[in-house]
């Protein structure tokens, strides 16, 4: 896994803003008459890592499946309006549930993104060189350790070298070593151009590596914007019920939750 | 990969000569095989290798191949192992009509009633399976053929209750038990263009299903149509198994137990387990449709009885073994 210093986030927000991105407008969805999504607009523009947060039932899962053209939803998605051929070049899904229901070779599985993108097998190889797993590309899946099946389900949607990559709730479940560094991964894909948007439980990790936050909350966006704009003691407990002590760290900011309201 | 292939082509070859060689007529070989191809077809043993034993073989390779190949498609599809093509309720549908044509006599007085019902059943099935199941997703579908499934066996048991005539009843029950003896080649030309209208439907789901390993969300974001996937499954199942059951009856176990023989040995891809298991059920039903003959040669012994004598333990020996190897 890549381990290279986090970019400078003034630069990349730069870029983006030159850049295209992919837009989503009016996102709704109801269901059973209550609104799961209601009217949610965004952008996600290349080159930045867009934070999804907000807490459990706001939506999340629901908007990023939504955004990628899985579910019927009105509104406009640049994404679903795609022919669902052509969908695997333009952006990769990682999906929260890490299902492998069949012991395939680590290696068959990541080329099963390459092949959908079009892409040749070097991307294949490309992506489970940069998550570790050349020495794991001959196991089958199912008897790797939960960490490693994340890995691999993560190096299948590089293995399609879209430009944009839109991942749920990827760092659910995995030890903080791990955790690190797939958000250092997921920024430093920002970092080479692509539009990266990732749902996301742990604010701090969110503040830390994303470049910008979108705060979700029964099924609507509550605040958008840079971490250090979003990330306020009162948005943390309108939207999330926590008190959290909130600091400027070398390491960047830093948010730790310390009572729920 | 291609050496299981080619091991399963020549099992299959080598079983179908076997099959050609065993009967009660008792022809030696030499003359056996040269009868199929030498002469007018008008002698004793040249209609019974043409007429008799090559079209048995031939409905055992298509019906096992149907299958083998209906059930890998469906465990794929529905990524689960104890998927079989039974589940959406096809082949229970199938019986309904054959022995709807059984009890009403149709059978004796038009020549191909029987398999000509056994298909109609099968077709009114997934009309109902696709209308009830229509733009739903894939559990919806299994229960929906679950349902469709325990009418078409319920209605089966009402004809059998119902039926004023106890010959009926006889002869519904011998052919819901499964069987290939005294087929025709007329059963081959009826059934075989459905079947293999079915096979190239399922054959091309492939790259759909190997997506499906990582689950529908993630399939569907790498390009898969889904709906499109499941008509194609249901399309080509009902086909494939539609026609086998309309001209061998209900044979059990092939579809379940043949993927589950082979996965190991193609690495556990979906796609390479299509034609492998396509290729496994016509060695296994081939086989199976042997031992019929030469274990009990004068009772007329049932496929569908030694297919399940042979396929419960197999599956119970097959669940053994995966278990200590997890």
């Amino acid at each position: 896994m890549s381990r290279a210093a986090p970019h400078p986030q003034g630069l990349a927000q730069g870029l983006a803003q030159r850049q295209p991105g992919l837009h989503f407008e009016a996102l709704t969805l109801k269901r059973a008459g209550r609104a799961v999504l209601e009217n949610v607009s965004f952008d996600l523009r290349a080159g930045e890592c867009l934070g999804l947060i907000g807490p459990n039932g706001a939506g999340k899962s629901t908007l990023m499946r939504a955004a990628m053209g899985l579910l019927p939803t009105a509104g406009h998605s640049d994404l679903a309006r795609l022919p669902v051929g052509a969908r695997a070049r333009h952006a990769a899904f990682l999906p929260q549930g890490r299902e492998i229901a069949w012991p395939v070779a680590v290696a068959h599985l990541v080329e099963l993104g390459a092949r959908a993108a079009g892409r040749g097998p070097d991307r294949a190889a490309a992506a489970l060189a940069r998550l570790d797993l050349a020495a794991l590309a001959a196991r089958p899946a199912t008897a790797l350790s939960g960490g490693e099946q994340a890995r691999v389900l993560l190096a299948r949607a590089l293995a399609q070298d879209a430009p944009y990559l839109l991942a749920d709730e990827p760092i659910a479940g995995l030890d903080p070593a791990q955790q690190i560094r797939t958000m250092r991964l997921l920024s430093d894909l920002a970092t080479e151009g692509r539009g990266v948007m990732v749902s996301i439980h742990d604010i701090g990790l969110a503040a830390r590596h994303c470049d910008r936050l979108l705060v979700i909350a029964a099924g609507r966006i509550v605040a958008e914007g840079p971490p250090r704009a979003v990330l306020t003691a009162d948005l943390l407990a309108r939207v999330f019920r926590i008190e959290a002590r909130i600091s400027e760290t070398p390491e960047g900011l830093d948010i730790r939750p310390t009572r729920a309201l | 990969m291609k050496a299981l292939h080619i091991g399963l082509g020549l099992s299959v070859a080598g079983l179908f000569v076997l099959s050609l060689l065993v009967g009660p007529a008792g022809i030696a070989a030499p003359e056996a095989l040269s009868a199929l191809v030498r002469g007018d077809g008008q002698t004793p043993v040249e209609l019974v290798m043409r007429e008799i034993r090559l079209p048995r073989a031939i409905l055992a390779v298509l019906v096992g191949a149907s299958l083998g190949l209906s059930g890998a498609a469906m465990q794929g599809a529905l990524r689960n192992p104890l998927a079989e093509p039974g589940v959406i309720g096809v082949s229970a549908s199938a019986a309904l009509g054959a022995v709807l044509a059984l009890q009403t006599g149709l059978a004796a007085l038009v020549p191909m009633a029987l398999p000509g019902a056994a298909l109609l059943g099968a077709a009114v099935s997934v009309l109902m399976l696709h209308l009830l199941t229509r733009g739903a997703g894939t559990l919806e579908l299994i229960l929906g053929g679950v349902a469709i499934s325990a009418l078409a066996s319920a209605l089966t048991a009402l004809v059998l209750n119902l039926s004023p005539n106890p010959f009926a009843v006889h002869e519904i029950l011998f052919w819901m038990l499964g069987s290939l003896a005294d087929r025709s080649f007329v059963h081959v030309w009826t059934a075989a263009p459905v079947m293999l209208a079915g096979w190239l439907v399922l054959l091309r789901l492939g790259p759909g299903l190997d997506a499906l390993t990582l689950g529908e969300d993630a399939a569907a974001s790498m390009g898969v149509d889904l709906r499109r996937l499941r008509l194609g499954l249901v399309l080509g199942v009902a086909a494939s198994v539609g026609a086998a059951t309309a001209v061998a009856g209900a044979i059990g176990f092939v579809g379940l137990v043949v993927p589950h023989m082979l996965r190991r040995a193609v690495g556990a891809r979906p796609s390479a387990l299509l034609l492998a298991s396509a290729l496994g059920g016509a060695a296994l039903v081939l086989a199976a449709d042997l031992a019929v003959r030469v274990i009990l040669p004068e009772r007329d012994l049932k496929l569908g009885v030694v297919m399940a004598l042979l396929g419960a333990p197999l599956f119970l020996h097959l669940i053994r073994k995966n278990r200590s190897l997890s």
